[in-house]
């Protein structure tokens, strides 16, 4: 079953270990930011302005041009309630929408059971990258994780085509007995039966694939390159995941994140440019988050877990801009000691993006109303 | 550990609760065994828990830190903790958790999911029975009567006709597992030499390709949470698979390698009964039990490869495809 990559499409960008907001979206004439920010600090002379309170980072300069062409949507102050600052328990509940209990059910996989109900085609929902994030799992719901696009699949290197095919009849046979044998078996044999679905979906991905667009050499280009090249196979995909690592800023931060900003703004641009060039970026709106913010004192080196992040909506479809309000820096507004208010629950951005993108209902995902934003192009 | 959770930042007069609640909930008794009040009462006994960097982390390389107690930031006030009361330190916590009922039964389901069977994940434990209660009310009786002693513990595991009647088979194994185990096998490292780190190689050490284990979802060092891993089933997806079956064929498919040399010619050859082939392939693998279909489809493979060669088919094939073949195999996937 394949679909022309017509269909809308959400290509989820987590970026893993808690995003400084602040130092992606500088509040650069706030004297309560430098105040607080001694050494781990984005000076003026490092932002690109966007209005006389806040600048883009310098590195993610094609974040100001995506922002520039009203491609990008930043979402300010975004949140869960009674945040503990927890990694683990903060991922959790992004992954499952959940924050008031420990939830099984991961928001994308349900979104992903909605779209294709009879599991007709296993990449309705495809993962970029090593290890299925719980946001995509959700049991009896099957979707492609691919770690290796070019290694996709069994028995790829035999080449002789009467072994090859010997081969597959043979692994085809094992998994699929294995169904019915116990609980672990099932599972593993049906995993085993997908791949060999999703192998004969994803083998021509490679060959149709051609673009004018040099998406440079990082981890997060090379997966959102495979992301375009399997959305313009137009194999039905309709949620992709991917993961980018390394936010997690406790130290040296000033080393490490400007290389994450230069490297997830030149990917995502890269991404939509290719999409441009391929006619194809009307439907696909890129989702970028992470678990939370960092605090508002810097500890010399890095910064610590805080709340009140960030996240952005990218695409061609995208009333660019800003939305909600920057989280206060007046030290008497904060939380937990030195964190900022939240003012968007994250599930309203969920809501936003199943209904609006997805057209999936909302509610039975994100367990309840939350106020959604409008961030697309009528 | 400390400074994984924060305990660094855990001051007489600022209590940082990662530890505190870790310790109880991770390490120790599992959620529901205690109040918040305790983890309060936990994390104020361990401040003063810090360590010292004696030569800096950056940008030379990474140097061990020491353990060090600060005693002016220490908190030396009564604490309740789970019912008692004094002028607690992290040791006297220490004590108290091991002497409760829930920290013997947490940890003997640990220990069972370690070493014997796959359990449930760890979130589940509050509401679901183990797999085996006997057993896990076994160990957690040793773990009360010798004050936690773990080698006590171990030694009535496993000495337990339990253990002993259900060490294989019952567990997925992880990708360390799979792949060490395959690297045992194909016999090129015999001790650690340069290149062997490169199976471990991933996108976090700045390298620009994820290394097999990687991309079978287990950076080492680097669980994705503080949680660690989720084990067993979930090691699987079909990206994970797609890796494990491509790297035993990738293994397995070189015969230079000293171990793949020496199994395909214990082996045999292709003319040999393909029942034969397929027990030898089996034994040397690990005495692997498979299911009766899909011992059939292997042998059916062997038949079907034999009859190839026989063909005189362009392009070789031998005994080592059988190997990858039962090395593909689902009942591969467990130990």
């Amino acid at each position: 079953m394949t679909t022309k990559p017509s269909e809308k499409t959400l290509v989820v960008v987590q970026m893993t270990g808690g995003n400084d907001f602040m130092n992606t979206l500088v509040p650069y004439t706030n004297g309560h930011y430098y105040d607080a920010r001694k050494k781990v600090v984005i000076r003026e002379n490092q932002v690109l302005p966007i209005n006389d309170e806040l600048g883009i980072n310098e590195n993610a300069a094609p974040f100001k041009r995506l922002y520039d062409e009203g491609k990008m949507a930043i979402i300010q102050g975004i949140g869960y309630p009674d945040s503990n600052r927890s990694h683990f328990r903060g991922m959790d509940i992004w992954h499952t929408a959940e924050p008031d209990r420990v939830g099984s059910e991961g928001w994308l996989g349900q979104a992903v059971r909605e779209l294709d109900p009879k599991a007709e085609n296993v990449l309705t929902g495809v993962n970029i990258g090593a290890g299925l994030p719980r946001a995509m799992a959700v049991t009896g719901v099957p979707v492609t994780s691919v770690g290796d696009l070019e290694g996709y699949g069994v028995m790829n290197r035999i080449e002789q085509d009467r072994l090859k095919n010997k081969a597959l009849e043979t692994f085809k046979g094992i998994y699929g007995q294995a169904i019915g044998t116990g609980p672990v078996a099932d599972y593993i044999g049906q995993t085993g039966l997908d791949v060999l679905s999703g192998a004969d979906l994803l083998a021509e991905v490679a060959d149709n694939y051609e673009s004018t667009v040099e998406y440079a050499e990082n981890p997060i280009a090379k997966s959102l390159r495979d992301v375009a090249r399997i959305h313009l196979s137009g194999l039905g995909t309709r949620i992709f995941y991917t993961q980018h690592g390394g936010y997690d800023t406790h130290a040296n931060e000033l080393a490490g994140h400007p290389k994450l900003m230069t490297d997830v703004s030149g990917a995502i641009s890269d991404f939509l440019d290719d999409l441009e060039e391929h006619g194809a970026s009307d439907n696909v709106t890129v989702f970028a988050f992470t678990e939370f913010g960092r605090r508002m004192r810097d500890n010399g080196s890095g910064t610590d877990h805080g709340t009140g992040g960030g996240a952005f909506i990218y695409g061609k479809n995208v009333q660019g801009g800003l939305y909600g309000q920057y989280p206060s820096l007046d030290p008497a507004d904060w939380e937990h000691g030195e964190d900022l208010k939240h003012h968007i629950d994250f599930r309203g951005i969920y809501a936003t993006l199943l209904e609006q993108v997805l057209d999936v209902e909302a509610r039975p995902i994100v367990k309840g109303e939350y106020e959604q934003i409008s961030p697309f192009r009528v | 550990m400390i400074f994984w959770l924060d305990n660094n930042e855990n001051h007489k007069d600022e209590i940082n609760e990662n530890y505190g609640r870790e310790l109880l909930e991770l390490f120790s008794m599992g959620v529901g065994n205690y109040t918040e009040d305790d983890i309060k009462a936990a994390s104020r006994a361990f401040t003063g828990w810090t360590f010292r960097q004696p030569l800096s982390l950056y940008p030379n390389g990474h140097y061990p830190a020491e353990f060090e107690f600060l005693e002016d930031d220490h908190d030396y006030d009564s604490k309740t903790f789970l019912g008692e009361t004094g002028d607690f330190d992290g040791e006297d916590i220490i004590d108290i958790i091991v002497k409760q009922p829930a920290t013997a039964r947490f940890v003997s389901r640990h220990l069972y999911n370690f070493f014997v069977e796959d359990e449930l994940q760890v979130p589940s434990w509050k509401t679901e029975p183990a797999k085996n209660e006997d057993a896990i009310a076994q160990l957690s009786k040793v773990f009360l009567e010798t004050g936690g002693d773990m080698r006590a513990v171990l030694k009535e595991m496993f000495n337990s006709d339990w253990f002993k009647a259900a060490t294989s088979f019952k567990k997925v194994k992880s990708p360390t597992e799979l792949i060490a185990g395959v690297l045992k096998q194909t016999g090129e490292f015999s001790y650690p030499v340069p290149g062997i780190q490169n199976f471990a190689i991933t996108s976090l050490n700045g390298s620009l390709v994820e290394g097999p284990l990687a991309i079978m979802g287990q950076r080492l060092m680097n669980p994705p949470t503080v949680e660690g891993w989720h084990t067993g089933h979930e090691w699987i997806d079909s990206g994970t698979l797609s890796e494990r079956v491509g790297f035993v064929e990738r293994q397995f498919e070189d015969l230079s390698k000293p171990g793949v040399k020496d199994m395909v010619d214990r082996v045999g050859s292709l003319d040999d009964d393909p029942s034969q082939l397929v027990d030898r392939c089996l034994d040397l693998l690990g005495s692997i039990n498979v299911s009766e279909q899909t011992y059939d489809s292997l042998v059916a493979y062997a038949k079907e490869l034999s009859s190839i060669e026989n063909d005189n088919v362009e392009g070789s094939v031998g005994v080592h495809n059988l190997l990858q073949m039962t090395a593909s195999t689902v009942d591969y996937q467990f130990e």
